[in-house]
């Protein structure tokens, strides 16, 4: 008997595709011109040259949060104290801003018609010791003075590229991060205005506050839930991820760009950000 | 192996080139014409990632307004279509995957209410009972194909994804590898299993290569 060789077998499985019974193709294009009918303003037009880092090759592990919820006692009488110090504590505020380019080393925001509504969570990388985490180089990552030490750290890519981002649980009856059990994520990113790394996308319902963080620029967002796309890649192909985040401070400090999620109101979180050692 | 037809290599196309490049200056109907062009290719990859037609539209839908917002990404002259697939496979696969934690969760409660144990939540991919075929699996209808939907049916996923890529979608291999988010070798070992395990199959079915001439 003559074996069935590969090629034989590419072919039978070509005519099962060609006239296979598949769901219809939607028609896309057009609800896709309409979610980016309004925003070339502001992408890729006036685009520069793709910039990626090499090295920064992003092969999602790490599902932050999608666990089972685990016991927070522990993690909320931590928090306790450091929030009701947070809660006296104030916030520099510069006024209510609007429209395209608020921007932060390696970061942009810009405004679009619309984000789509909550879905998966924000995919942190993969977890690693939160020693490791601290011990990095680039991004250096600070730890807030008035918190605990992180419950959890994870990583997006390697070397000087790298994305790391330090969580902190929810305590019991605390508000959580849309899409897991975190109260607090802080991600750390070397930043510079020559390299975009993350970009946040925000709804005509999300506002935007320029905020001085202990004297330096920072974006706070809050109301309705805004995108926020991390880029990276090997140089051929430039993946990407995103998420459906709730409110977020950004600001930089010594040449790191910070993103502080926080599910704990805009002053609590602006205290924890001035509190970086 | 035999190139399906109107199967494309990944070498760029001059009008996609262009179109692409006009997209990275800020013409929307460009990339509209990109969509298009692609949205075949990005649902049906879609639908064999997440299994769910719904699923498949949302998640193809959402990669190419990501694609768009990352055009500057883009390395120009390099082709578009893997890029794109690889944004596609990351949608399908977080959609998938935040289906499997609603349903967990949805589990967990059940369980809680009625006693007894969820199923493990090990397994992040798509909730398909096991007495129903994979999407692609179903897909392959009629009588004539009924040994290759039953020689699909025994692969492992990973090898029937690829394969499924590879030979039902006609992606090329880097695309297979990016629509699924794997390095191209994985990929080849994969397709070399999974045409592999079909032959044992076939055979055993009694087919022969002249037979299936």
């Amino acid at each position: 008997m003559t074996r069935l060789d590969d090629a034989t077998i590419a072919r039978l499985l070509e005519e099962a595709g060609s006239d296979a019974s598949w769901p219809p193709i939607p028609d896309l294009r057009q609800r896709v011109m309409a979610r980016i009918g309004g925003s070339h303003e502001g992408s890729p037009g006036g685009v520069r040259a793709p910039d990626l880092r090499a090295g920064v090759v992003l092969r999602i592990r790490g599902e932050p949060g999608v666990g089972p919820i685990p016991s927070s006692a522990v993690a909320g009488r931590r928090l306790l104290r450091p929030l009701l110090l947070a809660a006296v504590l104030v916030v520099a505020f510069a006024g209510i801003t609007a429209g395209l380019g608020f921007r932060l080393p390696g970061l942009l925001i810009e405004r679009v018609p619309g984000t789509p509504p909550a879905g998966a969570a924000l995919d942190l990388g993969t977890p690693i010791p939160i020693e490791e985490a601290l011990a990095a180089e680039a991004p250096h990552v600070l730890l807030p003075s008035v918190l605990p030490r992180p419950d959890t750290a994870y990583r997006i890519g390697s070397g000087r590229g790298s994305i790391v981002t330090v969580a902190w649980r929810a305590g019991a009856g605390q508000r959580t991060l849309t899409g897991s059990d975190l109260s607090l994520s802080l991600m750390a990113v070397s930043g510079s205005m020559e390299e975009e790394l993350l970009r946040k996308m925000i709804g005509e319902d999300t506002r935007i506050e320029s905020v001085s963080v202990d004297g330096a620029r920072g974006w706070w967002i809050e109301g309705a839930p805004h995108e926020i796309l991390i880029f990276a890649g090997d140089g051929s192909v430039a993946p990407l991820r995103s998420a459906v985040v709730g409110d977020t401070l950004v600001f930089t400090r010594g040449g790191t760009l910070y993103r502080l999620e926080s599910s704990l109101g805009k002053a609590a979180t602006l205290e924890i950000a001035a509190s970086l050692r | 192996m035999t190139q399906p037809e109107g199967r494309r290599d990944d070498s760029p196309d001059a009008a996609e080139a262009a179109l692409v490049e006009r997209a990275r200056q800020g013409d929307a109907e460009a990339f509209g014409d990109l969509v298009t062009m692609h949205q075949a290719a990005a649902f049906r990859v879609a639908y064999v990632l997440t299994g769910a037609p719904a699923d498949a539209e949302d998640a193809a839908q959402e990669a190419f307004v990501k694609a768009y917002l990352a055009l500057d990404r883009f390395r120009p002259g390099s082709p578009f279509r893997p890029w794109l697939l690889a944004i596609v496979g990351n949608q399908a696969r977080n959609r998938a995957r935040a289906r499997g934690r609603r349903e967990s969760m949805a589990e967990r409660a059940i369980a809680a209410v009625r006693g007894g144990s969820p199923r493990s939540t090990a397994d992040a991919g798509p909730r398909i009972p096991a007495s129903v075929p994979s999407p692609e699996v179903e897909a392959v209808s009629g009588e004539t194909r009924a040994e290759v939907r039953a020689a699909l049916a025994t692969l492992r996923e990973d090898e029937r994804r690829v394969v499924t890529c590879r030979y039902l979608l006609g992606l090329t291999e880097s695309e297979t590898a990016a629509a699924l988010g794997i390095p191209a070798g994985t990929a080849k070992s994969r397709l070399h299993r999974g045409l592999a395990r079909m032959r044992d199959v076939l055979e055993a079915a009694g087919a022969t290569t002249e037979a299936a001439r």
